[in-house]
């Protein structure tokens, strides 16, 4: 992306540099485009720092890349990283091997990029059973078990209450209730026979 | 946990990927914004900080498409279920009609559409939960302090020395006018849109009202109603579509949604009062009920001072319209035609 410009929000072509926020036109597909610009857009993408190379054998080298001199340990594995191998994330230094495993065993939510939902998953598997009648005696039991055994996972990053689970759960014990009550009738008139 | 606030607006991808997605929100946290896309089992996020954030654009887009596949079908629901006539099909017209009308008048209720697009030095994606103009101004309401305390303001004396610092500049901004039609092998610029689908909708209502007046009701009515209802429903639908005109003056706007109602009660109107009163003997039924009846005449007269009113008021709305566009030429220049 080219510095202080602008992409159309429409066809997404680069359109001239903004003087401001205002009401423009795109050059290529001609629609009315109302941009906001901010300071961001004339900020100058700052640079990484260069790797120094190492001048004596007593000063610390870089893990990956032994002639460079040190700079600081990476906070997971402790490696020495130079400054080209030290990623800061989350006010912490890693090294690019720790970096993708820091994401989701590190407590942090800041990196992660997506998130399983199994409540709704757990729902629309007790409402489906609702249609598929027959193969509700093994969903039910499947509902049940995700509900317990996901109760604790983290659901959205964004609030979102646990009411699914409760619901699903809810339809599992009732679809239960009522293969039993079946399951008992049928056990009844079989033993008068 | 970081703590989101949630801001309006909830909306899908455009195209066929709205089918096979669900909805997507916009959340404010602390330090950064929080675009959610779900597929109904699975969230993907997408963060957007806001000492990052370059630009937000917005355009506005046609509601020509969704328009169209409601209207449309609801139209021609209903002209079948009269053509078949008897009560049955009436009653099939009814169920077919009412629900993708009021469908399509959510959808028009529910403001212009528009594509928010949000960018970064690295990225440049778009929002699209504001789909919708109105919950996009809304947002950004919310938004637009946060990034500003984060980054500043900017000082337009600034710009020009900003600008000069990238090696890579563009050319020097153009205005709105002579930007149509440039850089698409396109000498000649497009004429700007003076109101002539506007003026093609009020005509047909004054059409239609000596239509009524003139012929009973009856086979030959109908065949002459229904390209007019039809030439309406098309008009009313583009006209709706081509709200976020610079023609579209609140009175405009307003004589477009009469119009629109107008011809929702009248298809609906006919539905009804034709269930009522039965369709008529005859090798050919008549559609719009019976002629005798006193009840018709009331609502013919209904339509016809209905149709004659929002005609003239829209025709006026226009005058009005055009004339801020010959006395403002370069800001309202925008849709073409």
């Amino acid at each position: 992306m080219s510095a202080a410009t602008v992409d159309c929000a429409a066809c997404g072509v680069a359109q001239p540099p903004p003087t401001g926020s205002e009401e423009m036109a795109c050059a290529r597909c001609g629609r009315p485009l109302h941009v906001l610009v901010f300071p961001a857009l004339w900020r100058p993408i700052a640079a990484g720092l260069p790797a120094t190379l190492a001048v004596s054998p007593e000063e610390a080298t870089c893990y990956n890349h032994p002639a460079s001199v040190a700079v600081i340990p990476c906070a997971l594995c402790g490696r020495f990283l130079c400054a080209l191998c030290d990623i800061e994330f989350d006010g912490r230094h890693l090294c690019p091997a720790c970096f993708p495993t820091a994401r989701p065993s590190g407590g942090s939510a800041t990196l992660e990029s997506e998130r399983v939902l199994w409540d709704s998953i757990a729902l629309s598997t007790a409402l489906l059973s609702c249609i598929l009648w027959w193969a509700s005696l093994i969903t039910s039991f499947v509902v049940l078990f995700l509900v317990v055994r996901k109760w604790r996972t983290p659901l959205s990053l964004v609030p979102r209450s646990r009411i699914r689970f409760i619901a699903a759960a809810g339809i599992a014990v009732l679809q239960l209730m009522v293969w039993g009550l079946v399951l008992t009738v049928g056990l009844v008139s079989l033993r008068r026979l | 946990m970081a703590e989101y606030l949630r801001l309006p607006g909830r909306g899908r991808p455009r195209g066929l990927r709205a089918l096979l997605t669900g909805p997507s929100t916009l959340w404010m946290g602390g330090d950064h914004l929080l675009a959610v896309d779900s597929n109904g089992w699975r969230e993907t996020y997408r963060r957007f900080d806001y000492r990052d954030i370059q630009a937000i654009l917005i355009t506005p887009r046609s509601i020509a498409p969704q328009a169209a596949a409601l209207g449309l079908p609801a139209v021609a629901v209903a002209g079948l279920g009269l053509a078949m006539g008897g009560t049955e099909g009436l009653f099939w017209a009814a169920l077919g009609y009412v629900p993708l009308l009021l469908a399509l008048l959510v959808q028009l209720a529910r403001g212009p559409l528009c594509i928010c697009r949000i960018q970064t030095a690295v990225q440049s994606g778009e929002l699209h939960s504001l789909n919708r103009r109105r919950k996009a101004d809304k947002a950004l309401g919310s938004i637009l302090p946060r990034i500003e305390s984060a980054q500043g303001t900017i000082d337009p004396r600034s710009i020009p020395l900003m600008e000069s610092a990238p090696a890579t500049r563009a050319a020097a901004p153009r205005p709105v006018a002579e930007l149509h039609g440039a850089d698409r092998g396109d000498a000649r610029p497009k004429a700007t849109y003076r109101g002539g689908r506007h003026a093609v909708l009020f005509g047909l209502l004054l059409l239609e009202a000596p239509l009524v007046l003139a012929v009973a009701p009856g086979s030959l009515r109908i065949l002459l109603e229904t390209p007019v209802l039809l030439g309406i429903a098309l008009a009313v639908l583009v006209s709706a579509a081509r709200h976020r005109a610079p023609l579209a003056t609140s009175l405009l706007r307003g004589s477009v949604w009469a119009a629109a109602l107008l011809l929702a009660a009248k298809v609906y109107a006919s539905v009804v009062a034709m269930a009522v009163l039965g369709p008529q003997p005859g090798p050919m039924p008549s559609f719009w009920g019976n002629p005798a009846h006193p009840l018709w005449l009331v609502i013919d007269r209904i339509f016809i001072g209905a149709d004659v009113a929002v005609a003239v008021v829209g025709f006026l709305a226009l005058a009005v319209a055009r004339r801020g566009l010959q006395s403002e030429p370069a800001a309202a220049g925008g849709v073409a035609a």
